[in-house]
């Protein structure tokens, strides 16, 4: 139902953003924020596994590449596969980006 | 599933993830076929050197399972070192692949001699590289358990 809407709810999987988002955590992604300006290092972004596109993953924006290409890391280095593993992303790549979590309730609020 | 996690939970997944799903790694199956290595050492020289058919049937199996435990501990300290271990670790840990490749160098000379004292010293060397381990994930608190 919210497929046409600009936002969409994910359930966080894994820990390589620990401790921005945990697994378990339930955000809301903004699908438009790419459309309407770039992706900005801070971000957290969800993105498609250049290596199986069926898959969604959700990393930092780290850097952005002259020609426009996205670095994306973990926050959590040591358990992330990141572009350090599959290179940096063509921004179209990227499919929006994390700005809410809603639960667990005790961390509810702005993800950063 | 209660009607709260019901309605809240989102049909959609992201995947913060390593490719190894975190959790597969963990040095205890290496230590597990270090201890049958450093078992089958001791009963090796505790058979002695009688050649009747029996005891050449118990050395042989004896032979076998430590041959088979070695290359086992060797494959396993190969996946924790090359798959798990990352350039962080390594900044942290400049020892790392010294302790590897002794921990290894000891799997193959445990397959070559019936040495006791090689086969704890493999058990010894995985301990070290559990510490390694666990440290790398800030845990201070899982035992190296040895059956021995």
């Amino acid at each position: 139902m919210l497929a046409r809407w600009r936002l969409s709810r994910y359930a966080i999987t894994g820990g390589s953003m620990t401790p921005a988002l945990e697994a378990g955590d339930y955000v809301v992604v903004d699908k438009l924020a790419y459309s309407r300006r770039l992706p900005e290092p801070g971000d957290i972004a969800l993105a498609r596994d250049p290596r199986e596109p069926s898959r969604v993953i959700a990393k930092r924006v780290a850097a952005l590449e002259p020609g426009g290409a996205v670095v994306l890391l973990g926050d959590n280095r040591n358990e992330s596969t990141d572009s350090r593993t599959f290179g940096p992303l063509p921004p179209d790549a990227l499919t929006g980006r994390v700005v809410w979590r809603y639960w667990p309730p005790a961390r509810f609020g702005p993800v950063r | 599933m209660s009607l709260l996690d019901r309605i809240l939970r989102p049909s959609l997944t992201a995947s913060a993830h390593c490719d190894g799903p975190c959790g597969v790694y963990d040095p205890a199956s290496a230590r597990i076929a270090a201890e049958a290595v450093l078992s089958m050492a001791k009963k090796l020289v505790d058979l002695g050197d009688g050649n009747d058919l029996a005891t050449e049937n118990t050395r042989s199996r004896f032979i076998a399972i430590k041959e088979e435990q070695a290359q086992l501990a060797k494959q396993e300290l190969l996946i924790l070192w090359t798959d798990y271990f990352k350039p962080p670790h390594l900044e942290a840990n400049p020892g790392i692949h010294d302790t590897f490749w002794n921990a290894a160098k000891l799997c193959s000379q445990n397959k070559v001699e019936v040495n006791v004292d090689a086969a704890q010293a493999l058990v010894d060397t995985i301990g070290e590289i559990h510490n390694i381990f666990w440290a790398s994930k800030s845990r201070d608190d899982v035992p190296f358990y040895t059956a021995g």
